[in-house]
């Protein structure tokens, strides 16, 4: 491994670290706020790589807003939105991270 | 149950068999996982349906993920010539390691129907009441038959149009001919045959 590909292997594993724990923190506050309960807190923050979303969508989310997402009014919509934008750059990120690592060159 | 909580409930005792159990298609988590991770998108397409034109950027940006994963559903069901590394052969009796492969990799095949069933019923309830919405279905199946084509035959994957776009391309471009026409043909029919013989018209809506 030469000296450039630690450093971008250093600079990916920082990048995603970061999106990593600023998604937490998100979703850990968002679920805290609406079930104003400390066990969805920690279960945002604990639950990695967009489970703690897809356990409260399928728990909460879904039963509250329909399955078409018909029920949620702008701001919230704005608020689901913008977290799973947050998740799938995760999985993006992890993505390329990973295709990167077993590319040949 | 619903149909949202039989295809995840299905996907997650797959998996678990697969981790316990042993058995020679154990790459089918990966490929289910994928197949899975496409239809789970698919679901939240209403939410990423833009409202407005500040909406569209991040709009087009999901959907345009989503797109790239679809073919995975369709890919598991190419997953069936996995099949040949079994004799099969009858007269010998019957092997019972061979029947259990059998059943596992039908049954993560069977799924990937399912899934891909619910996944264009989907997409038929988001875009029913587009004046194009026949032809937007036929593009939509046409690309998955392709990216089924790219990801059997020249082995690439839906990261690789960002870390290779020039290369797919042209692997692409060069690699197409009457033969792969063919194929992109036959998978395109085989989804045609699958929607109308598994999808309810008049509830398209999950």
């Amino acid at each position: 491994m030469n000296d450039t590909h630690t450093w971008l292997f250093t600079v990916w594993m920082i990048t995603i670290g970061v999106v990593m724990l600023f998604t937490q923190v998100y979703v850990s506050r968002l679920l805290y706020r609406y079930e104003k309960s400390v066990l969805w807190g920690c279960i945002g923050f604990i639950l990695l790589f967009g489970l703690n979303m897809y356990v409260y969508q399928i728990r909460k989310l879904e039963k509250r807003a329909g399955y078409a997402f018909e029920r949620l009014d702008p701001q919230a919509r704005k608020v689901w939105r913008r977290v799973y934008v947050l998740i799938l750059i995760q999985y993006l990120l992890f993505f390329v991270f990973f295709g990167w690592l077993s590319s040949p060159g | 149950m619903d149909e949202r909580a039989k295809a995840r409930l299905c996907f997650f005792a797959y998996i678990l068999m697969l981790i316990i159990f042993d058995t020679a298609y154990s790459f089918m988590i990966l490929n289910m996982f994928l197949a899975f991770a496409a239809l789970e998108l698919a679901f939240l397409l209403p939410l990423f349906k833009a409202k407005s034109k500040r909406e569209i950027p991040v709009s087009a940006a999901f959907y345009i993920v989503f797109i790239l994963l679809s073919p995975n559903v369709l890919y598991v069901i190419t997953d069936l010539i996995h099949l040949k590394i079994f004799e099969f052969n009858f007269k010998k009796g019957l092997i019972v390691e061979e029947w259990w492969n059998f059943f596992v990799l039908i049954s993560g095949v069977v799924l990937a129907i399912y899934y891909y069933i619910l996944m264009l019923k989907q997409i038929h309830s988001l875009i029913l009441h587009i004046k194009w919405s026949k032809t937007i279905l036929l593009a939509f199946i046409i690309l998955c038959s392709i990216g089924v084509y790219i990801g059997r035959f020249l082995r690439f994957h839906s990261i690789h149009l960002f870390t290779e776009p020039f290369s797919l391309v042209s692997q692409v471009l060069s690699s197409i001919n009457e033969d792969s026409l063919l194929f992109i043909g036959w998978m395109s029919m085989l989804q045609f045959i699958m929607w109308w013989l598994f999808s309810d018209s008049r509830r398209n809506s999950l």
